[in-house]
Formats: C-alpha cells, sequence, structure tokens
C-alpha cells in the first residue's frame, strides 16, 4: 500500500527530472557549431537547393568555402552538401571529389559514417579511384553491412582493384546467406560472382554460376551465354547441338548468327529439315534451303505416324524428333512415349529428351522435368543439356520474382 | 507560430478543464482531430504533437465518459502533462525534435537539412517545452496526490505555458539575429 502510495510521485519526479537530464545525453549534442558566415551560405544554399536553383546554390557553396578561417567541420559541412549539387549538376568528379573529402575528413560524425562511405565509394567506384574505394570498401565491409547496393558496389571496388578473392568472399557471403534464407540469390549478386570468375579464369565456377543465373532468372542473354558456353562442351554430339538449338529457340534468347548457322548446318546435316528450317528463319546460312524438303516431309508425317505402332523404338524417336520440329508437339509427345515403351534403342537419351522437349513445348513443365529425369546415357555433353532443360522447364514452371537492380560488377 | 498551433488542443483543454473536465477532453479532442486533418493535408506525415494529442484526448475522453468517470480533474490534468512531456522527450532523445516538424515543408526537402544550428535552436525550443511540462506535470501531481490547492496547478500551468510560448516566440528570431551579426 505504502509502495503504491509513492509510486505515482516517484514517476513524476522522476519525469520532471528527465529534460535536465537529456541535457547530459550524446542526442542532444546537436553537431558542430558552424562558422556563421559557412552557416549563413549553406542556409542559403538549402533555400536555393530545394527551388531546383542549383547555380545559385553552388554560388552558395562557393561563398562558404571563401570564409575565412573555417574549422575542419565546416569544410566537411560544406563537402556533405556540396556533393548533392554536384550530381545535380552532373559533375561526377567534383562530387566524387566532395565526397571523399567527406569521408576521409576526421571532422565527419559517427552517425554519418555509413552514408558518407557509402556515398564517397559509389563516386570513388564511378571515377575509378580504385584505391580510395577500396579503402572505404574495407571500412564499410567492417560496419557489417547487409544492404545489397551497398555490398555490390564493395564487389566492384575490390574487382576493379583486381583483389578477385576478396570479391569473390564478398559475393560469396551474400549468395550463402540467401540460401540460408531459402531463397534465390540475386541476379547481381550472380552476375557479379560470374564477372569475378571470368577475371579469374574460373571456368567451371562460371559455368555454374551461368547456371544458377539462367534457373533463377531466365534471362534470355545469360541462355545465349549459356548456350554459347555449352555448345563448346568436349564430346558434344549433333543430336546435343539440334537440343541445345531447340533450346535457344525456346527460351526467346537472340541467336547469333554463328549460332544460327550451326544449328542450321547441323540440322540440315541430321536432316531434321524442320530443325533447320526454323534456323534458317533465325538466319542461318550455310546449308541448303530445307522449305521444299521440310514441306514434302512434313506431308507424309501421318503416314508416318501411323506406321509407328508396327515400327521399332528407334523409328519413333525419330520420328517424335521430326514432329518435335514442325511445331507437331502433341505428336511427338505420343511419339516419344510409344518410342520408350518399345524400347531397343541404340541412344537411349533420345526419346526422353524429345519427349521432355514436346511436354515443355506444350506448357506441361512438370511432367516434362519427370521426363528429362529419365534421361540416360548420350555423349558427355548430354547431362548437361538435360540439366538445362530441366532449369528452363522449372523457371518456367515457377517463374522468378522482380529482381532488385544494382550495378553489376563490370 | 504554427507551432503554437500544435498546442491548440492542450492550450483549449487547460482553459476548459476547470468548467468540465469532460467538455475539455472532448473539446481538445475535436481540435486536436481538426488540426491533425488540416496537418495532414498539408504534408502527408503525421506529426509527432498531433497523433499524440489526438491518442491522449480521445483515449481520455472515452476513458472518463465511459470507464472511471470518478478520475479527478488534478488526475487528469497530470496525466495530459506527463504524456506530452513524455513525447516531446523521446523526440529529444531520437534527435529530432519535435518543433522540427513545423519548420518550413519546402526547406524539409533538402537531403541535408536542418543545418546544425537551426536543430541547435529547434533542440532548445522542444527542451523548453519539456521542461515546462515537466513542471506542470509536478504541479498537478502534488496537486492530485499530495492535496495542494488546485490553484497551485493552474498557477504554475499559467506562468510554465506562458514561458514556453514566450521562448518559442522570441528566441527563433534571436538566433538568427546572433549568426547574422
Amino acid at each position: 500500500m505504502t509502495s503504491k502510495k509513492f509510486r505515482a510521485p516517484l514517476a513524476v519526479a522522476l519525469l520532471a527530472a528527465a529534460p535536465l537530464a537529456l541535457l547530459a545525453l550524446p542526442a542532444y549534442a546537436a553537431g558542430p557549431k558552424l562558422t556563421k558566415g559557412v552557416n549563413n551560405a549553406l542556409a542559403d544554399e538549402q533555400k536555393a537547393y530545394v527551388a531546383n536553383d542549383f547555380k545559385t546554390a553552388a554560388d552558395d557553396i562557393a561563398k562558404a568555402r571563401a570564409v575565412d578561417g573555417r574549422t575542419p567541420e565546416d569544410d566537411y559541412w560544406i563537402n556533405k552538401i556540396d556533393i548533392n549539387v554536384q550530381i545535380k549538376t552532373n559533375n561526377m568528379a567534383g562530387a566524387d571529389q566532395d565526397a571523399e573529402a567527406a569521408a576521409d575528413s576526421a571532422a565527419m560524425p559517427p552517425e554519418d559514417k555509413t552514408e558518407m562511405l557509402r556515398l564517397a565509394l559509389i563516386l570513388a567506384n564511378n571515377q575509378k579511384h580504385t584505391d580510395k574505394a577500396v579503402t572505404y570498401a574495407k571500412a564499410l565491409q567492417a560496419t557489417n553491412p547487409t544492404d545489397a547496393g551497398v555490398l555490390s558496389q564493395i564487389t566492384v571496388a575490390y574487382f576493379n582493384a583486381k583483389d578477385f578473392p576478396a570479391a569473390q568472399g564478398v559475393v560469396q557471403k551474400q549468395i550463402d546467406a540467401a540460401t540460408a534464407a531459402g531463397k534465390t540469390p540475386a541476379r547481381d549478386t550472380l552476375q557479379n560472382l560470374l564477372d569475378v570468375q571470368v577475371a579469374q579464369k574460373d571456368e567451371a565456377g562460371a559455368e555454374k554460376t551461368l547456371e544458377q543465373l539462367v534457373a533463377g532468372y531466365n534471362d534470355p542473354k545469360d541462355w545465349t551465354q549459356m548456350i554459347d558456353v555449352t555448345i563448346t562442351s568436349k564430346g558434344i554430339r549433333d543430336t546435343d547441338i539440334i537440343w541445345l538449338g531447340r533450346l535457344l529457340f525456346q527460351v526467346g534468347a537472340t541467336a547469333s548468327a554463328e549460332d544460327s548457322n550451326l544449328f542450321g548446318q547441323t540440322a540440315s546435316h541430321a536432316t531434321f529439315f524442320g530443325d533447320a528450317l526454323v534456323a534458317q528463319q533465325h538466319g542461318g546460312t550455310g546449308f541448303p534451303d530445307p522449305t521444299a524438303r521440310a514441306d514434302a516431309d512434313k506431308k507424309t508425317m501421318p503416314q508416318q505416324i501411323a506406321a509407328g505402332a508396327k515400327q521399332s523404338g528407334i523409328y519413333n524417336a525419330k520420328l517424335a524428333e521430326a514432329l518435335y520440329s514442325y511445331g507437331m508437339y502433341p505428336e511427338a509427345e505420343a511419339a516419344a512415349q510409344l518410342a520408350i515403351s518399345k524400347g531397343g534403342m541404340t541412344d537411349p537419351s533420345e526419346a526422353p529428351m524429345v519427349l521432355g522437349q514436346a511436354l515443355v513445348a506444350q506448357g506441361k513443365y512438370a511432367d516434362a522435368v519427370t521426363a528429362f529425369g529419365q534421361v540416360t546415357g548420350g555423349g558427355p555433353a548430354t547431362p548437361r543439356i538435360t540439366r538445362l532443360w530441366v532449369d528452363y522447364a522449372k523457371v518456367k514452371q515457377n517463374p522468378p520474382a522482380a529482381t532488385a537492380a544494382a550495378a553489376p560488377a563490370k | 507560430m504554427t507551432l503554437l498551433f500544435g498546442f491548440a488542443p492542450f492550450i483549449l483543454f487547460a482553459l476548459l478543464s476547470r468548467l468540465s473536465a469532460d467538455l475539455a477532453l472532448w473539446l481538445a479532442f475535436a481540435a486536436a482531430f481538426v488540426v491533425t486533418i488540416r496537418d495532414f493535408v498539408e504534408s502527408p506525415s503525421l506529426r509527432l504533437l498531433d497523433g499524440t494529442s489526438l491518442a491522449l484526448f480521445g483515449l481520455l475522453a472515452l476513458i472518463r465518459g465511459f470507464v472511471t468517470p470518478e478520475l479527478s480533474l488534478a488526475i487528469v490534468r497530470a496525466i495530459v502533462d506527463g504524456v506530452l512531456c513524455l513525447a516531446i522527450l523521446v523526440s529529444l532523445i531520437r534527435g529530432r525534435p519535435f518543433s522540427l516538424q513545423y519548420a518550413s515543408q519546402n526547406s524539409q526537402h533538402h537531403p541535408h537539412w536542418p543545418l546544425p544550428a537551426f536543430l541547435r535552436v529547434n533542440q532548445r525550443i522542444s527542451l523548453v517545452w519539456a521542461i515546462s511540462f515537466a513542471l506542470m506535470t509536478l504541479a498537478d501531481s502534488a496537486v492530485a496526490f499530495l492535496s495542494l490547492p488546485l490553484y497551485v496547478g493552474i498557477a504554475v500551468s499559467v506562468v510554465a505555458l506562458a514561458a514556453a510560448v514566450t521562448f518559442t516566440l522570441l528566441y527563433p528570431a534571436l538566433a538568427a539575429e546572433r549568426l547574422a551579426r
């Protein structure tokens, strides 16, 4: 009872004392006392800046710089404020100069540190001031940043300084964090890793990352790059090249002239006239015009399908390939199924592979993944090409969310 | 001056509370609503003082009207003073004194606003208001818990409020004059 009686007055007394206690708090210290002339010039700059009058704002900054007896705090504030004026007037070199001076200043208050270092890092990267950028990157890293944009800039700094292990360390940490959280690493993070791996000539790592990129983000440009890398695989067969070409056209990537030529020539040589025709439509040259032969062949498809039941597995697998190339996907699916059920293949990878491709083309992605899972044998490059088709089916099944934009390492 | 407008609900409450605590609370709540809406239209962000006044007077009006009608005027006044004092203290501890929110909306668009001198002026104004409310809390609590006469509380409130208003009106001009010299 007695303690209750005193509780309210005690609380009141504490509250009454609080304003005075506040005077001792660091938050109450309103920063440095700027020299009068500097303060007034900067106050004028603020008015001009918010009125979008950057010329006057720059003049006010010049007035502040001309004040005699400036303190380091004055210079810090002048530089800090001038960064925005320089950016607004597109003078990135000037902005960088200000940001570096501010970030290097002993007068920089601790609460400004992270933001000022971030700005100085971005601008130093922009101006290719590699040594400075690395200094800021290291200082920022010490603050354990989690912001993707900041981490990307730190990676850029190390990359430009050719400190690839450090750059890779930063990127790998981001990837590990995303993986641990059950998320796909950000596109730009993977792109940064790829750039670092390419710079280190880590081909195996780069290919793995590229595969992660296509699987995670389904960007046609990445697919083009991935397919270009895969096509150089050792021991790649003609059939593999045709399957890669189909994937290239399926994902909607822009095929280079070399790619279209290679796919067209390979398909023409293998008498897959439908595929050769598609390659020709994408600008492929260097092989006989397949139009007439494709038209004639396509006309015979109903008879060939009808004969399928009495024919071997190999026949039906080849028929499925032809049907796919003519865009007759349901028929290709049926023929491939028939080929699998008949068996007796010389190449066990062919029928399930075409089946998967036909299913993807029909939007039956889950079934396609199952079909690709049945692919065995083939050549040395076949498993990798199969994996790419699986990646595509999966990414179509679960399209990636919009990705955050951040500057890539290059 | 705009800052004083933010205190309108409290001033209205302080003036009318002797007449009827309930009437004073409801009218202060209505005033807080009008001020909040008006300010919200001006800039789509809720000012600390507006939000606190709105919630405080609304809740107290409901509590005194429907939950504990026996709550004495002195206790109600002490609660109002105490809560407003706390709100101002929190703004100061966060390094963004509440009075900053009443500065020109236009200047707030500068990426490095406010300059240290301007922040210091606002810290002092906010601190004076915090001290003023702390004194009012102390006086009204003394009336509520130590059975001091009510006029003591009223007298302290009038003096503290007058001092804070005078300081708010005079100090910024004085500080600007000092900087211009």
